[in-house]
């Protein structure tokens, strides 16, 4: 009898050890993963447990190695990571960091669209993040109590403009740790075949005559007509419609008419309020849009389906000869299976859309993404934080990472010498070096999501033959009314 | 025996208890009180009245469009799944040949999370639209509304068949013989005995169904996401994006949230009473 009770008493903590486990396993919280291992029994269990959470929670902290640590700080420095594309390469950030100082980093990563969700819950949590990522004025109405004024730290002072930080009236609320161009990636390759091909019926020689969109057109229309001759299935990837994954249409290209109807970089506040919207140049973008849908390798009733690593993989195996995406894209192609592409072959043309004037004008470059310092934390991680950022942007470990590992143009003087091998980023700065104006980022002035998605599944309709453009700019304008009232009035 | 048992009783309640206290009443009256605030993170929360339920009632367009695209994959959704899942269950209750092999593979779907069986059913769908149309799920809300309609029926038949299943096996078999021997047809057995005898199962299972529907969220979310335009969007998946699309707007997601619950509550009440006083008069 004695055994038997015993027994079930084994099996009775075993169930219960289990399942704190398993929660531990399926919760990407930290205090889950520390809860399983303290109730689990047997430490075999527990360290399987705490192991198995660890990898799905995409959170790592790396352990202090050495034993002389130059800082006493005991605490560990939180950063939550907007770019999934770098999940990997910021773990190697937090390594190096780990190594050279002792001080606990853990980056974790918010799944691709999901930061705003993430952010929220990791607010609340006891563990909630130092460093967090806002992408422009809109949120930082939101976020202002969690905010910190960095007007006074390094970083600030490194900056080499101004206009790349985040800042009202009262302070500086987030400096940017990248800035980012979008524009039609090229592969110049094929487009050289074309250039060098007798069939050819347009008079253009080189990618440097495409800074129109009349040539743009001529071009890409000749080239669709040759897609045979030139290896291709189409000359644009596919314009992928699918919700959740249309941010390069219903953000990103609307920066043309934006830009212009806003009156260019002089005019346009991106700290400000969230202006009119009239889409006064929506024929230009019908322009550029119907171009991506006539001359793609998909025919473009099915646009429905396609998602942003479709045309990214059609793009690296060479099946097509552009796509509009930005610099960002670099990783994501570099790590196809089976890329065609070669590195040097990948380069930037400007978007355009027929609008007097565009012919001066380069990529669209901005900073979106701001780094803030939580200062509803205490003192010391607050200023532990600061401390780790101003190692990344000038230290030499710290500088190598970012610019190769995590391959971000940093707006600091301090990263003037820093090297990059993201062949975009050489592109970027060839095209400006012809004297070409970059377009500020006008979209970062888009009032909200629920604009952005209704925006995209319109232009998906659009494509689908089910609504006319008139609709779909009536739509647009009159939402953007009812947005733009909430967002300025909140 | 008894005093082992209850020297036990808490070891087996506690953590059941404290689990569901931590999981669902805990946060269930938090998110009631958040209702009456505006907020982005909860220790930052200020109290704003009713004015949350007076956003949702007044100028809230989208979210009667997603309760009525609700309510007609709820009806249909009901409907369908149960007769199907009674039919199958009839058959496989009377002894055929494989009778387990079939009952374990219609109940294996419901074993896949709902949003691989949303990206599967969308793959599949996809690929057999495009054959015979030219256009795929999003090109309308008919093919939307359809297609979560197959996938809530593929997902819930076997799980509501075993609650049949075992209704009709508890059914004792003197009444069966009882019949045979009176000379009753199998559809007068069936109209006269079996279905009468497991309405308790027609009770719980209508029950589910119609909950399940009100409830779903991750299906939808993969199969269709709303597209074309927000026409198939339900319930859950509308009151999430309203969380999160809008700056400023969780209160007023909450507020849905908790007009949702309320929704849902009085709904499974009635079919609860309904299909419980016919149980009471033919048994």
């Amino acid at each position: 009898m004695k055994k038997k009770q015993a027994l079930a008493t084994v099996l009775a903590v075993s169930m219960v050890g289990s399942m704190l486990a398993a929660c531990g396993s399926t919760q990407s919280s930290d205090t889950q993963k520390s809860e399983a291992a303290a109730s689990a029994e047997t430490t075999a269990e527990a360290s399987e447990a705490s192991t198995e959470a660890e990898s799905t929670a995409s959170a790592e902290t790396t352990e202090a190695s050495a034993s002389a640590a130059p800082s006493d700080y005991k605490g560990t420095i939180r950063w939550l990571n907007f770019k999934p594309e770098v999940a990997d390469q910021m773990q190697d950030v937090a390594k190096a960091y780990t190594d050279e100082t002792g001080i606990k980093v853990q980056i974790d990563t918010a799944a691709s669209n999901t930061y705003q969700q993430t952010l929220t819950a990791r607010m609340d949590s006891d563990e909630a993040p130092s460093i967090f990522v806002l992408t422009g004025a809109t949120e930082l109405a939101e976020w202002k109590d969690y905010c910190r004024d960095l007007s006074d730290t390094q970083l600030n002072s490194w900056l080499t403009d101004s206009k790349y930080s985040l800042k009202d009236d009262d302070g500086v609320w987030g400096i940017s740790y990248g800035l980012e161009g979008w524009g039609i990636i090229v592969n110049k390759g094929i487009t050289d075949k074309y250039f060098a091909s007798s069939n050819k019926s347009t008079d253009y020689t080189s990618l440097d005559d495409l800074y129109t969109f009349d040539a743009l057109k001529a071009v890409v229309e000749d080239m669709q007509s040759m897609k045979d001759e030139l290896g291709i299935e189409g000359v644009f990837g596919s314009t992928s419609l699918k919700a959740g994954d249309d941010w390069r249409y219903q953000t990103h290209l609307m920066n043309q008419p934006l830009y212009w109807e806003w009156g260019g970089n002089d005019k346009i506040d991106l700290n400000g309020k969230v202006p009119d919207f009239t889409f006064e140049y929506n024929e230009n973008f019908k322009n550029i849009l119907d171009l991506y849908l006539n001359n793609s390798l998909i025919d473009k009733s099915l646009v429905g389906t396609k998602t942003v690593d479709d045309s990214m993989a059609e793009f690296a195996l060479g099946k097509c000869a552009m796509i509009q995406n930005g610099d960002w894209a670099w990783n994501t192609i570099a790590n196809t299976d089976g890329k065609t592409v070669k590195d040097e072959d990948v380069v930037f043309i400007p978007i355009t859309c027929g609008v007097e004037g565009e012919e001066n004008m380069g990529l669209n470059v901005g900073a979106s993404q701001y780094m803030c310092i939580n200062s509803d934390l205490p003192e010391e991680d607050q200023d532990a934080a600061i401390a780790f950022l101003e190692w990344l942007f000038s230290s030499e470990t710290g500088k190598k990472l970012v610019a190769q590992s995590l391959q971000f143009v940093t707006p600091f003087t301090t990263m003037a010498d820093a090297e990059y091998t993201n062949p975009l980023f050489a592109s970027e700065n060839d095209i400006a070096s012809k004297g070409k104006t970059a377009y500020c980022w006008a979209a970062n002035l888009i009032p909200d999501d629920q604009w952005k998605n209704d925006y995209g599944a319109s232009l998906l309709e659009y494509a689908q033959g089910q609504k006319d453009w008139d609709k779909v700019v009536k739509d647009a304008v009159d939402e953007w009314k009812v947005e733009a009232d909430i967002v300025n009035n909140q | 025996m008894r005093k082992s048992y209850k020297k036990y009783y808490a070891l087996f309640v506690i953590p059941t208890l404290a689990a569901y206290a931590i999981a669902f009443v805990i946060p269930f009256v938090m998110g009631l009180g958040l209702s009456f605030c505006k907020f982005k993170t909860l220790k930052h929360a200020h109290f704003v009245g009713l004015s949350n339920y007076i956003y949702v009632f007044t100028q809230n367009s989208g979210f009667l469009g997603a309760l009525w695209f609700t309510v007609k994959i709820a009806v249909v959704g009901v409907v369908t799944t149960n007769l199907i899942a009674f039919g199958l269950a009839l058959l496989l209750s009377r002894g055929l040949k494989g009778t387990n092999f079939f009952r374990t593979i219609f109940f294996m779907p419901n074993l896949i999370g709902g949003i691989v069986l949303g990206y599967i059913w969308q793959l599949l769908l996809n690929g057999i639209l495009i054959k015979l149309t030219g256009n795929d799920l999003t090109y309308s809300a008919t093919y939307g509304y359809w297609g979560i309609i197959l996938l809530y029926n593929w997902q819930k038949i076997g799980y509501l068949m075993i609650i049949y299943i075992a209704g009709i096996q508890s059914i004792s078999s003197e009444l069966m013989e009882a019949a045979k021997i009176d000379g009753a047809t199998y559809r007068q057995t069936l109209h006269s005995i079996i279905i009468p005898l497991v309405s308790p199962s027609i009770t719980i299972c209508t029950f589910l169904a119609l909950t399940d529907c009100f409830k779903m969220y991750d299906q939808n979310l993969a199969l269709t996401g709303g597209a074309p335009a927000n026409k198939t969007m339900m319930l859950a998946l509308h009151i999430y994006n309203t969380y999160y699309n809008r700056k400023g707007f969780s209160g007023i997601g909450q507020a849905e949230g908790v007009v949702f619950t309320i929704l849902v509550l009085v709904i499974a009440g009635i079919q609860l009473k309904i299909s419980r006083s016919r149980e009471a008069k033919e048994v």
